[in-house]
């Protein structure tokens, strides 16, 4: 079914006579990673006016259970320290910087999903493992720089999917969940172990300076939160673990598909 | 005060009946005895119900991780353990009563007392407020209600961002799970490729 979630007259039109128990919220226009914080416009307008009008489609569907995209960068893109992030923390506050537009539209996203008569919210960790033959030719070709930055919570596109059907069999109505590995890990961590598990060579090391001027958007997290996000309550309610419980598992498995005759 | 005197009277006389009818035939010798063959197999088959009921009821989530039946829905194995248990000791019985109905009547109460403290285990997983009292009545009017939280039914769904890097592997385990996906996507090219990924890896 094709139809712009941003037209909501359109939008109701195309699932007249449909009727469904859930809807799940996945919209973004995030298919080439944005650099700069412009790229994320048509993202943050998907997740506030794309969440009111997919609610008007929930209703007219019949749908109780809503369940929304977020993102644990709600928490703030800033050094947290030692902080152990719960679904408690304070989520989407603006801090006074180009993040605003993305924290309005993730704290956004979660109000309106809450307002459903059974609304939950998933805020997941970065996401990775879902594309590696792009992944792998954007290291070949070393597209991919890093620089020195915090730790951030992390998640396999397998077990986020996972994850997302667990919410929605079992979890709770009006409920926030953290959706990340077991082991936290920098930006360069990440892409320098992707790297050489694809034979790739290693990643540009860039200063910091240099990684904001390249990739400013990019950069607030990769370079400049640092945080640990805890997934102890969608262990316990959704019963959900993760398949890859660290990096290091994930990349194991991009690499073991890639070397799999194609087609299969 | 004194018809319930004389009700209690009733009561005491008719468990003093039971336990000498239960003494007396406990004496005799089961059916099953002098057939080792069949004596064996109902010991096995006995001890398995127990283990295997046992640990569904005592632990479920191990349980359910072990039979790798997802999703998890604790109140589902909870019940599965208590007619297991019930199955156990009925066959238990078996070997050394050769009353049938007396045999069978112990294994319900077992199975049924069972089955009611997994419903006032699980209350705040859903259920009816009239479950324990009524169940422990009449255990048939059991399962017909559904537990709030753990929809082992199917759900349509309509996965808004099918098309995307997460929407795709999100579709794929929605069906996998037996949900019925209604896709959604502004993408119209990315259509086919959706459908074609969306089939279990």
């Amino acid at each position: 079914m094709i139809a712009d979630a941003l037209d909501r007259d359109a939008l109701l039109r195309a699932l007249e006579g449909q009727s469904a128990d859930a809807v799940i919220h996945e919209l973004t226009a995030l298919r080439k990673s944005p650099l700069r914080h412009s790229g994320m416009a048509l993202t943050d307008r998907l997740r506030d006016a794309g969440t009111t009008n997919l609610l008007a489609a929930a209703e007219q569907l019949g749908a109780r259970r809503f369940l929304t995209q977020s993102f644990i960068l709600g928490y703030g893109y800033r050094d947290h320290g030692n902080q152990l992030l719960s679904e408690e923390a304070p989520f989407g506050v603006r801090q006074g910087d180009a993040c605003d537009p993305h924290l309005d539209a993730m704290r956004s996203t979660e109000q309106h999903a809450f307002s459903a008569p059974e609304g939950i919210a998933l805020r997941y960790g970065l996401l990775y493992g879902g594309d590696g033959e792009q992944m792998c030719t954007q290291l070949a070709s070393r597209k991919v720089p890093v620089a020195n930055g915090g730790t951030l919570g992390w998640i396999h596109h397998e077990d986020a999917a996972a994850a997302t059907v667990a919410a929605l069999e079992h979890g709770g109505g009006g409920q926030a969940y953290n959706l990340v590995d077991d082991r936290p890990a920098t930006w360069a961590e990440v892409f320098t172990a992707m790297a050489r598990a694809f034979g790739a060579p290693p990643p540009w090391k860039l200063p910091r300076w240099l990684f904001r001027l390249v990739a400013p958007y990019v950069a607030t997290f990769a370079v400049d939160t640092a945080m640990r996000v805890s997934p102890a309550k969608a262990h316990a309610e959704l019963n959900w673990r993760p398949v890859f419980p660290t990096y290091l598992d994930g990349i194991a498995d991009m690499v073991s598909i890639g070397r799999q005759p194609a087609g299969s | 005060m004194k018809q319930s005197a004389s009700a209690r009277h009733d009561i005491d006389r008719a468990a003093v009946s039971v336990t000498e009818d239960l003494r007396s035939r406990a004496t005799r010798h089961s059916v099953v005895s002098g057939r080792p063959i069949a004596m064996a197999a109902a010991i096995l088959s006995a001890a398995t119900m127990v283990v295997l009921g046992g640990w569904a009821f005592l632990q479920p989530m191990s349980f359910s991780d072990f039979s790798n039946c997802a999703p998890y829905n604790r109140h589902l194995v909870h019940d599965a353990g208590a007619f297991q248990i019930g199955i156990g000791v009925t066959l238990l019985l078996a070997l050394v009563w050769s009353d049938a109905p007396l045999v069978a009547l112990i294994g319900f109460v077992v199975a049924s007392g069972l089955h009611t403290i997994s419903h006032y285990a699980d209350r705040h997983l859903g259920g009816h407020d009239s479950d324990v009292p009524v169940l422990s009545l009449h255990p048939h009017r059991a399962d017909r209600h559904r537990f709030k939280h753990s929809q082992e039914d199917n759900m349509k769904v309509l996965l808004a961002g099918a098309s995307g890097a997460l929407g795709v592997p999100i579709a794929r385990h929605l069906i996998q799970h037996g949900h019925d996906v209604l896709g959604l996507t502004r993408d119209p090219g990315a259509v086919t490729g959706f459908s074609n990924s969306a089939l279990p890896r």
